[in-house]
Order: structure tokens, then C-alpha cells, then sequence
């Protein structure tokens, strides 16, 4: 499972936003009209500025060269001297001006038509420009936002759709970036939204049938017992046939127990009522007890239940109790269905990621086309067993909830093979089963 | 790791040394050009020092100024600096020598070419600079700080001290007047049509521009021309022009070759890893994230290979340099030789490789995001239907029995991997007859390539119209003087000099070249003699000794040279191309006339007088030369005819009127000392100055200075040129070896199935060379067909500069073609032997 | 609701009289939480079904719908995406990238999305596969059920929707060809994922809860689970 964990947006986040890839892009194209304007403008505008200016000296130099030419040709010098002007001849100027009233204040800029043009030249070129650049910026950006927005809305829309109609999501986003991301998520969302939905259906029916079962499975029971008792409290039957009867009864009812416990255990673990402590524990000992509670039913029927070479000192996380009822009815199933005087092998194998357990019978095996209906509830292909057909189911619930697998196959020498594979290291849990938030 | 990108650093990784191959070429290439270019600016600021220094920094000048102009220059806005040279009175010296004293004032000694070998520059009109060769012919015979007495621009005799020392320059040596100068005194300047006025602007003007207006104040306004064409200001920008369009095309060349090579090495290492990319496909990345990935792998190598290799150029270059000026070399001719640094070319360089890898990598970027994710899917079993198109024209390789025929269709079938990989054989051997083209015509339009190089000193026999009779029949410097000169350490030949004569040669129109009066304004008369009518052409008729013939043997075209049979049969050397100029004001080469050897030429001898009978002579054509051994390679319209003694002496003889025997005759008049290159001037020297001061009558001229520079340029030249040369060739082999390597490695599969089906190793191994050679081969083609093109197009830029047949580079062809289709036969057999080491089964088995 | 649904898929090659017909009007449903068997000879077009359902190659007609989108109507860098965070692919042979690492090729997918992996979670799921000792191992040094692992790794470490799955076991022994079986079976059972698996070996089709039969580019079967019986 991956995290969207960090909220903050990084910079190299951000760039994989197809929008902003767009935008910077176009702000770029910008900037560089920007810098191609400020030059060609600087370019121009110092031009005219020279020409403006040299005018005007060229007007100063004419009326000078009328009278007094010799100070003409000087000012004409002092005009190409290219270095800095000395603080003592700006001073000495100053001075000069100050003396009739030119002085940088007083002096209207408009006075000086040169500078007055330069100024307004400037004033309105640059207002101008900036004015269009800035509408054509907030232009760009305006788009860009509005895209956004767009996607946002049609994704809110077709949220709404979902929650309130319970329809899919008509309005799908599959795109990198951080709209992305959220389409993403709220696609999920609504998945899992309907998903739950769907399970919730799911636990309705499967109680209402769970208590079908229970009902259905009681009533024959029950309708037996009503008789019997019946018969018995009319009086009607004699001593032996009494105690027969009494016994019978006895049996339906411990059937009737077995069942509903059964069931019940059933329910609780499918329902997820119902949690398996994992703990590192030895296999085989687990293997033995599951043996041990069998051993009468194989001594009554003659079947030896051998444990093959296998690692004796294996470690494996599991629930010792519930997986010894596990194979317990693993091995009754292989029990029942064996000859008089068969063997059931019991053997283990540690893989990388398994420990796979091998129950073989030798049975009649069954028909390939029924494999996948011997673990629904109440299958039974044959009358062999005194089960209900409820053995299977719960073996392979009780594995499931291990992170296990079990699975069974037909025996090409004969019989039945179950493999039952368990992990050696739990599969990461789920964060969240569907019902929990 | 971080992101997915992380990934195009690991594929670099695991193809370690592919990728450090790619980058050597990268390295190369952008050394290449960064050293292109920085040599070429650094010719250029140099030439222009240089300019400066043999013609002056000034921009242009007025020969016949007025007070007036220089009053108004002196006050013109753009007028940076102003100099002025008054020449003085020439003071006489021991025969032939004179000096003229003139009067420069302190920015005339900064724009004019006066250079300063020792000591200073006068600060006072007492003070004198004067050639060292001077010092010795000068009254009292001063050194350095001492005083002479010399004309002064008054007429009168006054006292000079000699501050300073200038360069000696062989063309006053040769005519014995020089120039001493003194300062001008600024109060007493007086400015008159005597004096020349030289000036500069101040930079950013547009010099081009003005010229009209500064014309307009005087109108002797001469220009400083070779300096303004250099700084790009002249009328004529032509030779900028033509350096930026033949240095354009040489970079150009070179980046279309580093664009092939890492195209090749991109496209291969897709290709390698397409099963993966289709792979990352199905995973869900998007074309873009794995173009991004073919990008960063490109980004990775340029990143480590475009600075290195804009190091490796300039330190390299600054490193040959360095090693050429230990050597003693002086660079280029030029004093100081600087690798001025230019942010420009450095930049631009580091702009151009890393453009040139990320064009390279476009293409491959693109296939490799094009691939269908089915093609990860798909996996061992695809079956690609190709498209088989029967050619018509069978390929010759059919004719090499069963491998042959696999190998044509191995080609056939894949039309694309054969293109490209040709296309680089072709760029590489383009690349390398361009340069070298390129080169060796630089170098012969900006040297004079014969003997004369070499030659570092000249004893002469002062000649005076009333020397002894007895001295004249007498060679100067008997024949065992000349072998002890000969025997001196460092010397490599000692040539005797000759009167030289002029005849008039009688050539008929069959003989005569046509495209003379074509292409250029050459008028020749016509004469008749013998009943037929015969066009004239002048004709120098030079003798050389032995020792000359001997050195005549590098330059011939045809025939050959056997003095006895010269001297038995009237034979002679002829050198009949020519360089004048044609219509255009430009310079060709072409021959004058087409004789062959065996050819009689008749000479006309005495031409001169008007004498009704013509005395000619006729002599055979024993053998042709490309060019003159000695003197000036080419005349501007004349034949030039190379006898032995005997010969020379008849034809003299025939024609007593034209040659006088007074000043005409067959006896050594002076002898010409080669030396060896590196050698040491200076015992050479001491021995001639001795010879000099025991023999009367001899004078030397010293030019040792100067043809060791002119040697050595023409050295340089060449080092330069082979050292690019070879690079170019490491990076051409470098792109052969890779791409077909990797060619024959992508194959691996199909070559294991061939030996699974029964075919030897030794027929695989025929088939893959025959391959090898047959992308060499139409490698070559190709490469020959526009290295004519690309030579082509080369030779009418330089011929807009100076005018040259254009020639074939035979040789540059022939090694390039030679050198592909070794390295291509070579570089199949690495692989090969690899894949035969390896298992039969772990090669069709395998799946990446 | 149906994670996948396929209706009338049509899929030729070439044209003309070489025109081969590799898939022809297949139309099938899949809930989710199903773990289905495709089986066929070989060119029964089982392989091209699959790269038709992630969304690999173009149909020449019909629609394969995925959690309610039309997988071929959503442009081709969308689905890639849609891939990224959807889809899983297991093929026979040829998983892994080879210059990167079990761990890195783990978590590709969710890098190609720009999303940082739970690291607690990928370290789990590496313990569980077995392959803790190889983590920093590239594919080089893997055999071939342990680079099997990885692809399944992969396939969990991001839980599409679906996985599909080309002949996982064809290169496997049957050890690791069952363990390779286990775990696509708990992918379904803890992830609530849909497995779509090709495969010619029928010891595998026999765990599949249904079980697709292709012939000739037909569906000619489809056993899939009935309800219980009594």
C-alpha cells in the first residue's frame, strides 16, 4: 500500500502538475517578450534622446560659433571628452547657475523640452506596456485557474452522483499531479463507498441465510426429537424401545449442539467476529493434538493416521487451538472417506514463503468438476460421514483467517490430497477491512 | 531511491564501459570544437597583433599633409590617437650603406612599426634608435648608449646617443639604406607635405563609415589595409567573411559527427532495452516518463562529458602549446603567442554539446516511447513480420559464395540499422578528407613552402661595374670553403648564387595555356620566326650548382634531374606555373604553358636589341617542376628555366650584346647557407662574420631570426593539423568499433541459431567481416562522393581569397577508406571471438 | 458490481487473405474478488485476451469496461495511468527491470506515480515473500520462482484492482509453481483482488474459482461458481 502522506507540496511536486508545466511555460514566452520590449525600447528611446539633445547643442554651438567661434570649438571639445567630469568643474558650474536662478528645483522639467519629451516619451510607452503585459498575465492565470476549477467542479458533481444516487462515477480523471491525486482518490472513495454498500447486502444476506441454515438444519432434528418425545410421553412405547428412542434423542440433540456450535463458530469467523491470536508455536505439536482428537474416530474405522518425515521442530505463527480444529476436521474428512484399514499421511514441507501441510487419503477420491464446491457449506457428495457437510467450510475459514490457503486436489494414485499452506511470516494486514473506517 | 529517474543513472551504470565510450567521444568532439574555435579566434587576434606590429596600429593615414589637417585632426572628436613622421636628411655611410635620420613624435612611435629590440625609446631629439646590423657601419662605431654623429634635419652634422636598438629587417640589409629615428620636438613640429600623418579612432566608430569623411579633409588619405581587414572594417570584408563560413563548416562538420556518434550509441541502447521499456509500458509509465529517461541518461553523459571535455581543449591546446615554445618555436611568427580565453567560444561550445547530445538522443527518446507495451508481453515467440521487398539489383556480394549471399541479405532485411551505421562510416571519413583538404590548402596558401625557408644567411660579393676583371671570372668562395661551411654543425646545404638572365621564349598557340587570356589581362606580343608566328613570353633563365639540383629533386613533376644529361643536352628544369592575378584582382595559380618533357624550347636571347637577325637557342625540357626550388615559388607571368653551368655559359655566349660579359657570366657571385631546423644560429654566424672579415669585398646578410620563424610556422602548421587529423580519427574509429560492435552483439541470438543449424564458426565469422567490409565500402562511397562535395564547397570560399586549381584530395580518400574498412574488419573480430567462447545454448536461450 | 466487463471483444491481425482472426466476439463478466482461470490451447487467443483487458493493445471491436471505464476510450496517456493504479501484470518470464533491485522493483509502480512507499508495509510483504535475504539482489541473482515473487510483490505492494497473469508457473517447477499459485490465492482472499490467470496447466485451473475456456478465439465455456447445493 502506498501513503499520500506528506501534505506539504514540494517544489518537484509541483512541477508535475501538467498545469503549472503549462503555465510556466507561458510565463516564460512572456518574460522573454518582456526583456525583448525593455530592450528594444531602452534601445530607441536612449536614440531619440541623443538626437533630441545633440539638437540642442548643435543650436548652442551655432549661436556661439557666430561671435565668438574660438569658445566654440572649445565647448565642442569639453562635449567629446568622454571621462568622468571633475567634482571641482560641476561645482564650479553649479556655482555659476546657482547665481541665475538655475538651480535643479527651480527648473521646470517641462522648460527643458529635451528632457520634458524624454519624460512623457517615458510616461505613457511604459504605462502602456506594463498595462498590456499585466492583462495579458492576468489573462494566462485566469485561464489556468478556471481549467482547474472546471476539473474540480466536475468532480464534485460527480461525487454527488455517487453519494446521493448511488450511480458510478460518470466524470473520471486519470492524470499525474495533485487534481490528479485527488481525482484518484475520490474515485476510490466512491468505490469503496459502493463496495461497502455491497458488503453490507452481503452481511444482511448471509445472516438471513446463516439463519435460514440454522433453522433448516434444526428442523429435521427437531421434528424427529418432537416425535420421539411424543411417542414417549404417550406411553406408547415399551422399556427398550424406549431407551432406544431415549438414546436417539440424545444423539439428535448432541447433533443439534454440534451443529448449532458449528454454525455459530462459522458465522463468527466469517463475520470477522471472531480473531485468531498468532503466536510463534511448534507445528508438529499442534499436528499431534489435531491427531489426538481424531485417533478414536480412525481406531473405530481401523485407519492409522501416520505422520510422515517431516521437520519435527518447526516454528510457525498460528493459532494452536483453532488450527488444531482446523486439521482436525481435515483429518476426519480423510478418515471418513478412507477404506477399512487405510492410511492417512500426514506430512509438511517448509518453502520460502509457506509451510505447506499434505493430509492424502486413499479414498475413492472424487470427480474433478465437484472440487470446487467440497468447501461450500453442506456439500456432501457422498452419505459417508456422519458430518453435516460443515467440516470443510470451517478448516478453510479457520486457514483464511491464518493468511493461509487451503486447497485440495485429486490424488492421480488415488484419493484426495488437501495442501494447507500457511505463511511463515503473517501477510501485512490490510489497513481497514471494507466495514471499518 | 527517490523517483523513477533514478533508473537512468542504473542503466548508465550497468553499461559502464559503453557509457564511458560515449562519453570519450563526447569529450573528444567538444574538445574539438572548442579548440576549433578558440584556435581560430586566437589566429585571428593574433594575426592582428601581429599586423599591428609589421604594419603599425594605426588605422589609416594622410602622405601628404598640411598644418591645417593636423590642426583640425587634432581637434576631431574621433580621433583617438595622432602620430607624425618627418623623415630627415639620409647621411651616407661606407658604400652602399646609407641612413636617413627622421623625426617621430611619441604616438607616431606607438602607431608606426617601430620595434624596440633593446634599450628605449628616444625621449629627446638627441636621442636615436637605429637597426643593430647598423651599429656596425655607424661613424665611430657605437654600441649601445654610445653616440654617432649623423646628419641632422637641418643639413648639419650633429650628435646622436643611441638609446635603443631595433630589429634587424632583411629588406634594409638588402639595399643598405636604413632609417634611424629620433624624437620629434613638439614645438618645433612643423607639419608639411613631407611628412606622413597616422592616426586612430576611438573604438565603437565605425571606421568603414568615416573613411569617406576623413577623405573629404585631405584626399592622400591611405588606409592601414590589412589591419582593417582583419578588424572587419574593410572595404572588402571578404577574408572575414570566408573564415567564418570555413571555420563554420569545419565546426558544423565536427558536430554532425558527435550527433552521429551518440546517435549511434542511443539508439543501440534502446534498441538493447526495448523489451524493458515496453515492460515500464505495461507497469503504466507514459511515453513521456520514459522519453524523461532516455533524456536524463543523455543529461547524465553530457553533464560529465561537455565540461571535461571544454578542459581537456583548452588545457590541451595551452599544453602544445607550451611544449612548442620549450621547443623554442616561436608560434605562428608571431613574438608572443597568447591563448586569449573567450567566454563566447566557451560557452557556445558548452551550448553546442550539450544541443548536439540532446538532438542526438531525440530520435532514440522517441522510438523508445513508441514501443507498445504488447512488445514486453509479447516476449521470446514474437515473430516480426518483415517487410521483404525483392531488389532488383543484386549486391556484388552474392558473388562471394553462401556467406556472402547471408550477408547481402542480413543487410537487405534490416535497411535501417544499415543506414545508420553507414551514415557514421560516411560522416567519419567526410570529416577526415574535409580537414585535410582543408588543411593542407591553408597551409600552402599562408606559406611559402620551398627551400628559401630554410636559408638563414647570405654571403655576397660586393659588386661594383669597376671590379677586377680577374675577380669576376673567379667564383666567389672557392669549392673547399664551401664544404667547410657545409661541415658546420646545424648547417643543411650551402648553394652557390648566379647571375640570373632573361630571354624572350618563343611558344606557339598548341603550347601556349588558353585560359591565360581568359581568365586573366595578360597581354602577350607575337613574332615571327622561321615562317611561323609564335607568341613571346618572358623567361628567366637562373643556373643552379650541384647542390641546388640536388634540392630540386622534391620538386619535380616529371622527368628528371641528371646534371651530366642536362649539361650533355642542353636540358633544363622548367617551372611553368604561374600565379598571376586575374580579372578579379585575385591571385590563381596556373601553368603557363603545357610542355612536356622532351619538349624543345626555343629561346629567344637577344630580344633586347633590335638586331634584324634572332639568335635563338633551343633547349630540351628534361624535367618539370611544380613549383621554383629557390626564390619565389611562382612568377607573376614569367617561364622560368633551370640550366646547369655548361648550358648557362653557351646560351651567354650566344648572345654577347644582351649579356655583356662584364657583368654577365657563369662564376658564383655569392653563396646562400641553409640550416637545419633547430639549429643554433650562432656558430654558423660567428664563422661568416669571420669569413667576412677576411675576405674583402663580402658582405652578410643576416635573416637568421626570421627564417627560423617562417620555418617553424610551416612545423607548427603541421602539428596542428596532423594532431587534428588524428583526433578526428580516433573519433571516427571510435563510432565505427562501437556501432558495429553492438551491431554484431544485438545479434547474438540469431548468429546462436545459426550454429545451432550447422554453420562453422569460420563461415559465421566470413560472413560478418564480409559485412563489415561491405559497410565499409559503401561507407567510403559515400564518404568520397561528399568529401568532393564538402572539399568543393570548401575550395570556392578559400579561392575567393586567393585563387588555386582546385585538386582532389586523392590522398585524404584513400587513407580514410583504407582506415574505415580496416577498423571496420577489426572491430567484428573482438565480438566474434567472444561469441565463439560462449555457450551455444545460453545464447538462444536467453531472453534479455 | 463488475470489475470487469467485456462485451463482444474482437481482436484480427493483418489484413487481407493473411487476416488471422485472434479473438472473436467474447463477452464475460467478473466480480470482483474472483480468482479466474483462462484456459486454451495454444492460439486460442488466451494471451491476446489478457493484453486486451490491460489495456495493452487495441481491439478491432467491443469494449472491456474496468470498474465501470471504458479502458479504450480514455486516451493513451490516461491509460497509462489508469494502469499504473489499476492494473497488475504477471508474466511468464521477463518481469523485472534488470538494473534495479528487488525492493526498487517492488515499489516501481507506485515511483512511476510519484507516490513514496509505506515502508513498514513494502518491509512486511518482503518478509513475507521470502525474500528479506535478497532485498538488495538484482534479477540476475534471483532464480526463477524468487523473481516470480517479486512480480507478485509488486503486484501487491500497490493492490490494483486486478492482476493479470500470463502463465505464471510455465517457467517453475511445481514447487514453485504452487507457491506462486498460494499466493495469486490470497491476493484474492486478503486484498479482495480479482486474479485473471492464462494458464495451459490444469492443476491450476483446478484452485480457480471459474474457469474460462478459449477456442479458436471463441469463449466456448464459462464453469463458473453455482450456487450451493444441498
Amino acid at each position: 500500500m502506498e501513503r499520500i502522506a506528506d501534505p506539504k507540496l514540494e517544489v518537484a511536486r509541483l512541477w508535475r502538475n501538467p498545469s503549472i508545466r503549462r503555465l510556466s511555460l507561458s510565463i516564460a514566452i512572456l518574460a522573454i517578450a518582456v526583456v525583448i520590449f525593455i530592450a528594444l525600447y531602452s534601445y530607441f528611446s536612449a536614440d531619440k534622446l541623443k538626437q533630441d539633445w545633440l539638437d540642442k547643442e548643435a543650436a548652442m554651438l551655432g549661436s556661439l560659433a557666430q561671435d565668438h567661434p574660438e569658445l566654440a570649438t572649445d565647448w565642442l571639445k569639453q562635449l567629446s571628452q568622454a571621462d568622468e567630469p571633475s567634482p571641482e568643474a560641476i561645482a564650479e558650474g553649479r556655482r555659476i547657475m546657482e547665481r541665475y536662478g538655475m538651480t535643479p528645483s527651480a527648473m521646470e522639467t517641462s522648460w527643458l523640452p529635451v528632457l520634458g519629451n524624454y519624460r512623457f516619451r517615458t510616461f505613457w510607452i511604459l504605462i502602456g506596456a506594463a498595462t498590456t503585459f499585466i492583462a495579458l498575465l492576468t489573462w494566462l492565470l485566469f485561464r489556468v485557474i478556471r481549467r482547474q476549477l472546471g476539473e474540480i467542479r466536475s468532480l464534485a458533481v460527480a461525487m454527488e452522483d455517487t453519494v446521493k444516487h448511488n450511480r458510478p462515477m460518470a466524470y473520471r480523471m486519470y492524470d499525474e499531479g495533485e487534481l490528479g491525486l485527488l481525482a484518484n482518490s475520490a474515485q476510490e472513495l466512491t468505490i469503496r463507498l459502493r463496495e461497502t454498500i455491497e458488503q453490507l447486502h452481503r452481511d444482511k444476506a448471509f445472516l438471513k441465510d446463516t439463519v435460514a441454515d440454522i433453522s433448516h438444519q434444526l428442523k429435521t432434528p427437531l421434528a424427529s426429537l418432537m416425535i420421539y418425545i411424543d411417542l414417549l410421553q404417550a406411553g406408547q412405547a415399551d422399556a427398550e424401545h424406549a431407551a432406544e428412542f431415549l438414546r436417539t434423542c440424545k444423539r439428535e440433540l448432541d447433533r443439534m449442539e454440534w451443529l448449532t456450535l458449528t454454525l455459530l463458530k462459522l458465522a463468527r469467523l466469517e463475520a470477522d467476529a471472531l480473531q485468531m491470536s498468532l503466536r510463534d508455536t511448534n507445528l508438529a505439536e499442534t499436528i499431534q493434538h489435531a491427531v489426538h482428537l481424531i485417533s478414536p474416530l480412525a481406531v473405530s474405522k481401523k485407519v492409522t493416521l501416520r505422520i510422515e518425515d517431516s521437520d519435527r521442530g518447526l516454528i510457525v505463527p498460528h493459532d494452536s487451538h483453532w488450527l488444531a480444529e482446523a486439521l482436525a476436521n481435515l483429518f476426519k474428512n480423510a478418515v471418513e472417506h478412507s477404506p477399512i484399514g487405510g492410511t492417512v499421511s500426514i506430512s509438511w514441507e517448509n518453502t520460502p514463503v509457506f509451510v505447506r501441510v499434505q493430509v492424502k487419503d486413499q479414498g475413492n477420491g472424487i470427480d474433478p468438476r465437484h472440487l470446487p464446491h467440497i468447501f461450500k457449506k453442506f456439500y456432501r457428495n457422498s452419505s459417508e460421514g456422519s458430518g453435516v457437510g460443515l467440516g470443510l467450510p470451517l478448516a478453510k475459514s479457520i486457514v483464511e483467517k491464518h493468511g493461509g490457503v487451503l486447497s485440495a486436489a485429486v490424488n492421480p494414485i488415488g484419493g484426495m490430497m488437501f495442501h494447507l499452506s500457511l505463511p511463515q511470516h503473517p501477510f501485512p494486514v490490510p489497513s481497514g477491512e471494507l466495514t471499518e473506517l | 531511491m527517490r523517483s523513477y529517474g533514478a533508473m537512468a543513472g542504473r542503466y548508465l551504470k550497468h553499461q559502464r564501459r559503453k557509457s564511458i565510450l560515449t562519453i570519450v567521444g563526447i569529450i573528444l568532439s567538444v574538445a574539438l570544437i572548442s579548440s576549433l574555435g578558440t584556435m581560430g579566434q586566437a589566429l585571428k587576434d593574433n594575426l592582428l597583433l601581429d599586423t599591428k606590429h609589421k604594419e603599425g596600429s594605426f588605422y589609416f593615414g594622410y602622405s601628404k599633409p598640411t598644418p591645417e589637417l593636423y590642426d583640425t585632426l587634432k581637434n576631431n572628436v574621433l580621433v583617438d590617437q595622432l602620430g607624425v613622421y618627418r623623415p630627415g636628411i639620409t647621411t651616407s655611410l661606407e658604400k652602399p650603406y646609407s641612413v636617413e635620420v627622421g623625426h617621430v613624435d611619441e604616438n607616431g612611435f606607438k602607431l608606426l612599426p617601430i620595434h624596440l629590440s633593446e634599450g628605449r625609446l628616444p625621449q629627446s631629439t638627441d636621442e636615436l634608435v637605429v637597426e643593430t646590423w647598423l651599429l656596425d657601419r655607424l661613424p665611430g662605431l657605437p654600441q649601445l648608449n654610445g653616440t654617432t654623429e649623423l646628419d641632422g634635419p637641418d643639413g648639419k652634422p650633429r650628435s646622436y646617443r643611441i638609446v635603443g636598438v631595433l630589429s634587424n629587417e632583411k629588406r634594409s640589409q638588402l639595399s643598405g639604406s636604413s632609417k634611424a629615428y629620433t624624437l620629434a620636438d613638439p614645438a618645433t613640429l612643423t607639419v608639411n607635405s613631407q611628412s606622413l600623418i597616422v592616426l586612430t579612432l576611438k573604438p565603437g566608430v565605425d571606421i568603414n563609415r568615416q573613411i569617406e569623411a576623413f577623405t573629404k579633409l585631405n584626399d592622400s588619405l591611405f588606409t592601414n589595409e590589412q589591419l582593417l581587414a582583419l578588424m572587419g572594417e574593410a572595404a572588402d570584408n571578404g577574408l572575414n567573411k570566408a573564415l567564418a563560413i570555413i571555420f563554420g563548416t569545419l565546426i558544423g562538420l565536427v558536430v554532425l559527427s558527435t550527433i552521429a556518434v551518440i546517435y549511434n550509441a542511443f539508439h543501440i541502447a534502446v534498441l538493447e532495452r526495448i523489451r524493458q521499456f515496453g515492460l515500464l509500458r505495461t507497469l503504466g509509465a507514459t511515453p513521456g516518463q520514459i522519453r524523461n529517461l532516455v533524456f536524463r541518461e543523455a543529461t547524465a553523459l553530457a553533464a560529465v562529458g561537455v565540461p571535461l571535455g571544454l578542459a581537456i581543449g583548452w588545457f590541451g591546446m595551452s599544453f602544445v602549446l607550451w611544449l612548442m615554445t620549450q621547443g623554442g618555436l616561436k608560434i605562428m611568427m608571431m613574438d608572443q603567442f597568447h591563448l586569449t580565453f573567450h567566454w563566447w567560444i566557451m560557452g557556445g561550445s558548452f551550448v553546442i554539446g550539450f544541443a548536439a547530445v540532446y538532438l542526438a538522443a531525440w530520435l532514440p527518446a522517441r522510438k523508445a516511447s513508441s514501443v507498445s507495451p504488447v512488445e514486453a508481453a509479447k516476449g521470446a515467440g514474437s515473430i516480426v513480420r518483415e517487410s521483404y521487398r525483392r531488389s532488383r539489383i543484386p549486391s556484388l556480394l552474392n558473388l562471394a559464395g553462401v556467406e556472402g549471399r547471408m550477408a547481402s541479405n542480413n543487410i537487405r532485411r534490416n535497411r535501417t540499422k544499415f543506414r545508420i551505421t553507414t551514415f557514421s562510416i560516411v560522416i567519419s571519413i567526410l570529416l577526415f578528407i574535409v580537414f585535410h583538404y582543408f588543411t593542407q590548402q591553408a597551409l600552402s596558401m599562408t606559406t611559402t613552402t620551398n627551400e628559401d625557408d630554410r636559408i638563414a644567411f647570405q654571403l655576397n660579393q660586393i659588386s661594383s661595374s669597376e671590379s677586377d676583371q680577374s675577380r669576376q671570372s673567379a667564383d666567389f668562395l672557392t669549392d673547399e670553403m664551401m664544404q667547410e661551411l657545409r661541415r658546420l654543425p646545424g648547417v643543411h646545404g650551402v648553394y652557390g648564387t648566379y647571375r640570373n638572365a632573361t630571354a624572350q621564349a618563343l611558344v606557339n598557340d598548341q603550347e601556349f595555356n588558353s585560359d591565360i587570356a581568359k581568365q586573366t589581362d595578360m597581354e602577350n606580343q607575337q613574332t615571327e620566326w622561321d615562317e611561323k608566328t609564335y607568341k613571346l613570353l618572358a623567361t628567366r633563365i637562373v643556373l643552379y650548382d650541384d647542390a641546388r639540383l640536388q634540392e630540386a629533386q622534391n620538386y619535380l613533376q616529371s622527368g628528371s634531374i641528371d646534371p651530366d644529361l642536362l649539361a650533355g643536352e642542353d636540358g633544363v628544369l622548367l617551372v611553368q606555373t604561374i600565379k598571376p592575378y586575374n580579372r578579379n584582382g585575385k591571385k590563381v595559380i596556373m601553368p603557363l604553358t603545357g610542355y612536356k618533357v622532351g619538349d624543345k624550347i626555343k629561346l629567344w636571347l637577344n630580344s633586347d636589341q633590335d638586331s634584324e637577325k634572332k639568335l635563338v637557342r633551343e633547349v630540351k625540357v628534361a624535367g618539370i617542376l611544380t613549383q621554383s626550388p629557390f626564390g619565389s615559388p611562382y612568377e607573376g607571368s614569367m617561364l622560368t628555366v633551370i640550366t646547369a653551368k655548361p648550358t648557362f655559359a653557351s646560351l651567354l655566349e650566344t648572345a654577347p650584346e644582351q649579356y655583356p660579359p662584364s657583368f654577365y657570366h657563369a662564376s658564383r657571385i655569392g653563396v646562400d647557407i641553409a640550416l637545419k631546423d633547430q639549429a643554433d644560429a650562432q656558430p654558423v654566424r660567428v664563422k661568416l662574420q669571420e669569413m667576412v672579415r677576411e675576405i674583402p669585398g663580402t658582405s652578410l646578410i643576416d635573416i637568421a631570426e626570421e627564417q627560423k620563424g617562417t620555418r617553424n610556422f610551416n612545423l607548427q602548421m603541421q602539428i596542428f593539423v596532423y594532431g587534428f587529423l588524428i583526433i578526428i580519427g580516433v573519433i571516427g574509429s571510435l563510432n565505427i568499433i562501437n556501432t558495429v560492435q553492438t551491431n554484431l552483439l544485438l545479434r547474438r541470438r540469431e548468429i546462436g541459431l545459426l550454429q545451432a543449424v550447422g554453420m562453422t564458426m569460420g563461415q559465421i565469422r566470413r560472413m560478418a567481416s564480409a559485412e563489415g567490409l561491405w559497410f565499409g565500402v559503401i561507407g567510403s562511397f559515400w564518404g568520397i562522393v561528399l568529401g568532393f562535395g564538402c572539399s568543393y564547397l570548401l575550395y570556392l570560399q578559400l579561392s575567393s581569397v586567393q585563387g588555386f586549381p582546385y585538386e582532389f584530395p586523392w590522398q585524404a580518400s584513400l587513407i580514410a577508406s583504407g582506415a574505415a574498412l580496416l577498423v571496420g574488419l577489426l572491430s567484428v573480430q573482438g565480438p566474434l571471438r567472444r561469441m565463439e567462447k560462449a555457450n551455444l545454448l545460453e545464447e538462444l536461450r536467453e531472453e534479455a | 458490481m463488475n470489475v470487469i466487463s467485456v462485451d463482444g471483444l474482437s481482436k484480427s491481425y493483418g489484413t487481407g487473405t493473411t487476416q488471422v482472426k485472434a479473438l472473436h466476439d467474447v463477452s464475460f463478466s467478473i466480480p470482483q474478488g474472483q480468482f479466474v482461470a483462462v484456459v486454451g490451447a495454444s492460439g486460442s487467443g488466451k494471451s491476446t485476451l489478457l493484453h486486451l483487458l490491460g489495456g495493452l493493445d487495441k481491439p478491432s471491436g467491443g469494449y472491456v469496461h474496468i470498474d465501470g471505464d471504458n479502458l479504450y476510450g480514455l486516451k493513451e496517456k490516461e491509460r497509462a495511468v489508469f494502469r499504473r493504479r489499476k492494473i497488475g501484470f504477471i508474466f511468464q518470464s521477463y518481469n523485472l527491470i534488470p538494473v534495479l533491485n528487488v525492493e526498487e522493483n517492488i515499489q516501481l509502480p507506485l515511483l512511476l506515480d510519484h507516490r513514496q512507499p509505506d515502508k513498514a508495509y513494502i518491509n512486511d510483504l518482503i518478509h513475507t515473500l521470502g525474500l528479506h535475504e535478497r532485498r538488495k539482489h538484482l534479477p540476475s541473482e534471483l532464480s526463477g520462482g524468487q523473481q516470480q515473487r517479486v512480480a507478485i510483490g509488486r503486484a501487491l505492494a500497490y493492490r490494483p484492482a486486478i492482476v493479470l497473469a500470463d502463465e505464471p508457473t510455465g517457467n517453475l517447477d511445481s514447487a514453485n509453481g504452487r507457491e506462486v499459485i498460494d499466493l495469486l490465492k490470497l491476493a484474492v482472499h486478503q486484498y479482495h483482488q480479482t486474479v485473471v490467470v492464462i494458464t495451459h496447466d490444469m492443476n491450476v485451473a483446478a484452485e480457480a474459482d471459474r474457469v474460462l475456456n478459449l477456442q479458436d478465439g471463441k469463449l466456448i465455456s464459462d464453469t463458473s461458481s453455482q450456487g450451493r447445493l444441498v
